[in-house]
């Protein structure tokens, strides 16, 4: 047993009573312990003192570095008072304590070879109410951002709904005037070609005389131009007419919406196209576009968040290259794949890339690196959990600062998704 | 952005009162700040530790990065890591992220014993 002696003054079995609460020990100038009390042989999980006898005290930190923090305290100013460290139990259990060493009262302040005596009592207890507390803290901080990010998300689907409804029903009112319009202008097409040939045949009637008359009339009211003219103007009509056709076939594709939509059958590819119309606008100032596109099968997605999917990261990589504020030619690179498993889509631009510390937070609610005012920081996040989350695809990112940046979206074939 | 000279009158306060614990401010990207941290973090200079940070943070204004270097950092207690998981609760309120580079093994050890390593980025 330990020989720790009190005091002149002080009570033996009271200052016994009050060191058996606590791990005391005492080490060698090699800091091997030399003695240890009961209560240490406990606090370590050992069975007798002999088992720790010539054990370095290093070996029992759970950080080695630790202990030589300690020394150096001890060289400095002879003791150590309440140092907070971390000990290793026989079984490996970890515990906090905090530890008050002393230098053997015969070795003098500096001497690194003398023996010490230190004191160690167990707050793992008050460590782990505090970790406990933390780490509630730390959780309800993360959960209280997720549901903010999920509402964010909700709000911008509900408005993409909203947009969607109107979209689906602004082509539906665009289209039943639409079909007429095309059907009576084939009508007139055909109408005005059989006025012509009718006309033809009269000339043929008119008599010699009258041709003259005839004639002049006509350089009157500049007819010839005007029969020369119809024919472009009705294939230019009709041109135009196809171009509305597929924007509104487009706007109705894109907009097969609404909240809680099922899953259907969708070629990625088609979804892609119907997105580029729509997208048309944003990338025609001073971008080119390259197809690179490769027939895919079917898969199962939510068409309307798959299209949505496609159009962040179009506007996206029109917005990095717009960022670069420079007149050299923008380009984007939509390039699809067929998998054994699944497909891809790829959005390629040549912006200034993407930060490499960036390059993890990208898809991060809130993350972004616009002014503020003109980046939500959501659409990124909100493709990947539509891709990641409701459609168990992935959403990856790659880039080289300065050389643009390319956003790959792989999506099963068979298409289990999360339920809405 | 923050006033790098009035970020390094700070510290230079908090390292005139505070012996064993040295705060220096470093050269980090546009959109990030940096503090080295030399010495030791216990429960005697934790608490100071998180006001002169705090006053930090609220100087770094539309930063998106703090980087803690902490190669000088030779020990840290729980108390020292309870400060930083405060001033991580608090750069995520305000949209900041934190990095913590160049952890000695002892400092990075006192993290994982204490189950906090997943909430930080770490990194060697």
């Amino acid at each position: 047993m330990m020989d720790v002696r009190p005091g002149a003054d002080f009570p033996p079995d009271l200052f016994h009573a009050l060191l058996s609460q606590q791990m005391v020990y005492r080490c060698d100038a090699d800091d091997r312990i030399v003695d240890v009390n009961p209560a240490g042989v406990r606090l370590l999980g050992y069975a007798s003192a002999q088992d720790l006898i010539g054990t370095p005290m290093a070996d029992l930190y759970a950080s080695p570095e630790d202990r030589g923090y300690l020394h150096s305290l001890m060289r400095e100013h002879g003791a150590v008072r309440d140092l907070e460290v971390v000990l290793r139990q026989r079984d490996g259990t970890l515990v906090f304590v905090l530890e008050t060493a002393v230098a053997s009262p015969r070795a003098e302040v500096g001497d690194v070879d003398s023996s010490y005596w230190g004191v160690m009592k167990d707050i793992s207890d008050r460590v782990e109410a505090q970790r406990n507390q933390l780490h509630t803290n730390l959780e309800l901080a993360e959960t209280n951002r997720l549901l903010k990010a999920t509402q964010s998300r909700l709000v911008q689907q509900e408005k993409l709904a909203s947009v969607g409804q109107l979209a689906a029903g602004l082509a539906h009112e665009i289209n039943n005037p639409l079909s007429f319009i095309i059907s009576n202008l084939d009508t007139l097409r055909s109408y005005v070609t059989a006025l012509n040939r009718g006309l033809s045949a009269v000339e043929g009637l008119i008599p010699e005389d009258a041709l003259r008359d005839h004639r002049q009339i006509r350089e009157e009211h500049h007819l010839d131009e005007i029969a020369a003219d119809l024919e472009d103007l009705f294939r230019e009509s009709r041109h135009g007419l196809d171009h509305i056709t597929s924007v509104v076939h487009s706007l109705r594709t894109f907009s097969r919406s609404g909240i809680g939509q099922s899953q259907t059958m969708v070629d990625l590819n088609e979804a892609l196209e119907s997105t580029l119309v729509i997208a048309r606008n944003e990338l025609k100032q001073g971008i080119t576009l390259h197809r690179d596109l490769s027939p895919l099968p079917p898969v199962s997605c939510r068409a309307d968040e798959i299209n949505q999917v496609i159009l962040n990261l179009l506007l996206n990589a029109v917005h990095a290259i717009r960022s670069r504020h420079t007149d050299a030619p923008g380009t984007i690179t939509v390039r699809t794949l067929a998998q054994p498993d699944g497909v891809v889509l790829e959005v390629e631009d040549n912006g200034p890339g993407i930060a490499s510390q960036n390059l993890r937070r990208v898809f991060e609610p809130f993350f972004t690196t616009k002014p503020v005012g003109e980046g939500t920081g959501l659409g990124l996040s909100i493709s990947y959990d539509i891709v990641v989350n409701r459609h168990r695809g992935d959403l990856s990112v790659s880039s080289e600062p300065g050389r643009g940046a390319r956003f790959t979206v792989r999506l099963p074939l068979s298409g289990e998704t999360e339920e809405t | 952005m923050a006033d790098m000279h009035a970020s390094q009158q700070l510290f230079q306060q908090f390292n005139n009162e505070h012996n064993g614990l040295a705060l220096q401010v470093q050269e980090c990207p546009p959109e990030a700040r940096g503090l080295s941290v030399s010495g030791h973090l216990d429960t005697t200079n934790a608490a100071s530790f998180s006001r002169v940070v705090h006053a930090w943070l609220d100087e770094c204004g539309g930063v998106r990065e703090l980087w803690f270097d902490l190669a000088g950092l030779r020990y840290i207690s729980s108390s020292g890591i309870g400060a930083f998981v405060q001033l991580l609760m608090e750069a995520q309120s305000r949209g900041v992220a934190l990095r913590l580079l160049d952890l000695g093994p002892n400092v990075q050890a006192v993290f994982d014993v204490l189950g906090f390593s997943r909430f930080f980025v770490l990194e060697k």
